[in-house]
């Protein structure tokens, strides 16, 4: 990329901070994961999720909530409330990755920053503070009213920033969530491909990055 | 009353909409409500919903399905994520009482009019139009991130209209949500008593309606 983009855009849970849900929910079930086949489980509830949000807009916690508890009935697990507040409360504990806060903070000496999450406001919030480095913007489901890969949240994103998809690398670790729709949108993007899985050239042109840490190297920074 | 408010605020669940929640829980319910004491039910799921408003901020959504969830755990009634989807589904069905749109749209000659809600922007747009009148203004709980009777709420509403709270008069049918917070903040407040209720004058003073339609000759319109 011989033009640095006037704003970087990146997905937050996954890219820049660990996703930490099916380990907390370990925890959270303690002795009654024994009963199940929790591979199988983590399973169906990605695919949950994936279902849920391609449907009517809800927010993110309600969204996470009526997943989880419809797996949980499925699997014949006994809940309460309190087991899926422990898990919506897991979420702002999660950790950037180590590589993100120093390659952010490069960063955004010479482009904007920001993120574009599939979360509510108030838990993004939360999640930027963990991460320690100031964004200039962030746009959320809540905001747009939709979850990636909905073409809608990228252009509210267009709307929000006030800027051209021209102006803008979208950085991400979700194939299906970001870097499809980035290049059915004609987005440039940057496939940060943390778990070392195979891509799909037909959803190019997208750079390919195992972490953060190549970033401005790509950018000419 | 002989100046004309330049705002006036409205409650929306209760004072301008039908609020109907324990029918919409019942009729979800069905046959599982034959074997508990239904009045006794909807009490608790009342009260556990006050409980819950003055915890941390979480979306109106959530804060009903972990409500609901409580109390047909305590209740030992078997459902499903489906049902507390429908029950939530009825809210942004329901529609205004009868004496509401033809006194808002004499009002709205005179004053701005405001909703001020605890709920969520995506279900209270739905509501306004079936109010069917055009509001200038409204706040939701989301929007404060905090439920009335929080003065969070109230705060956050001359913020956002930008005014001082003797320009507003606010009307509401609920007496701990917003009468009682109207006078502690010094706000001046109509109760529409749709209920006949008892109410309180130490937290006075406050003019009382038993529905809207003396509205607009209070104001002197």
């Amino acid at each position: 990329m011989s033009k640095l983009p006037k704003y970087i855009t990146f997905d937050a849970y996954g890219t820049l901070l660990t996703w930490t849900l099916e380990h907390a929910v370990e925890q959270i079930l303690g002795d009654r994961i024994k009963q199940i086949d929790w591979e199988a489980f983590q399973n169906e509830w990605h695919v949950a999720r994936w279902n849920d949000i391609l449907i009517e807009y809800r927010p993110y916690e309600t969204m996470m909530r009526r997943c989880f508890g419809n797996m949980l009935r499925k699997y014949g697990v006994d809940f309460t409330e309190e087991d899926c507040d422990a898990m919506i409360a897991n979420i702002t504990n999660w950790e950037p990755f180590p590589d993100v806060p120093p390659v952010l903070r490069k960063l955004r000496e010479y482009c904007k920053i920001v993120i574009i999450s599939n979360s509510e406001d108030r838990f993004i919030e939360k999640n930027i503070e963990k991460i320690g480095v100031p964004f200039d913007d962030f746009v959320t489901a809540e905001q747009a009213r939709a979850y990636k890969p909905a073409h809608k949240v990228f252009n509210y994103t267009l709307k929000k920033l006030g800027c051209d998809k021209s102006e803008i690398v979208h950085c991400a670790q979700g194939f299906e969530f970001d870097i499809i729709p980035a290049h059915e949108l004609g987005w440039k993007a940057v496939w940060i491909n943390r778990g070392g899985n195979p891509g799909d050239k037909a959803y190019g042109p997208y750079d390919e990055l195992p972490d953060l840490t190549g970033l401005p190297g790509l950018l000419g920074i | 009353m002989n100046k004309l408010p330049k705002f006036i605020t409205f409650d929306a669940y209760g004072t301008l909409i039908n609020f109907q929640l324990g029918k919409a829980t019942l009729d979800v319910l069905g046959d599982r409500a034959k074997i508990i004491d239904t009045d006794k039910f909807l009490n608790e799921y009342h009260d556990a919903r006050w409980e819950d408003i003055f915890k941390p901020y979480r979306s109106y959504e959530a804060l009903l399905r972990r409500c609901f969830g409580n109390i047909a755990r305590k209740y030992h009634i078997e459902f499903t994520e489906d049902d507390v989807d429908a029950m939530i589904a009825a809210i942004p069905t329901w529609g205004p009482f009868p004496d509401v749109p033809p006194v808002l749209r004499k009002l709205r000659e005179y004053c701005k009019i405001v909703i001020i809600s605890n709920t969520e922007d995506h279900i209270i747009e739905r509501n306004i139009e079936n109010i069917g009148v055009p509001f200038d203004n409204h706040i939701s709980a989301q929007q404060a991130r905090a439920y009335k009777p929080s003065p969070v709420v109230f705060n956050y509403t001359l913020k956002k209209l930008g005014c001082d709270k003797s320009e507003i008069l606010h009307v509401a049918q609920g007496f701990e949500y917003d009468i009682m917070p109207a006078h502690d903040l010094g706000w001046k407040a109509v109760w529409i008593n749709r209920y006949g209720i008892k109410g309180d004058t130490a937290y006075g003073p406050y003019d009382e309606l038993t529905d809207l339609t003396g509205l607009p000759a209070l104001l002197g319109i």
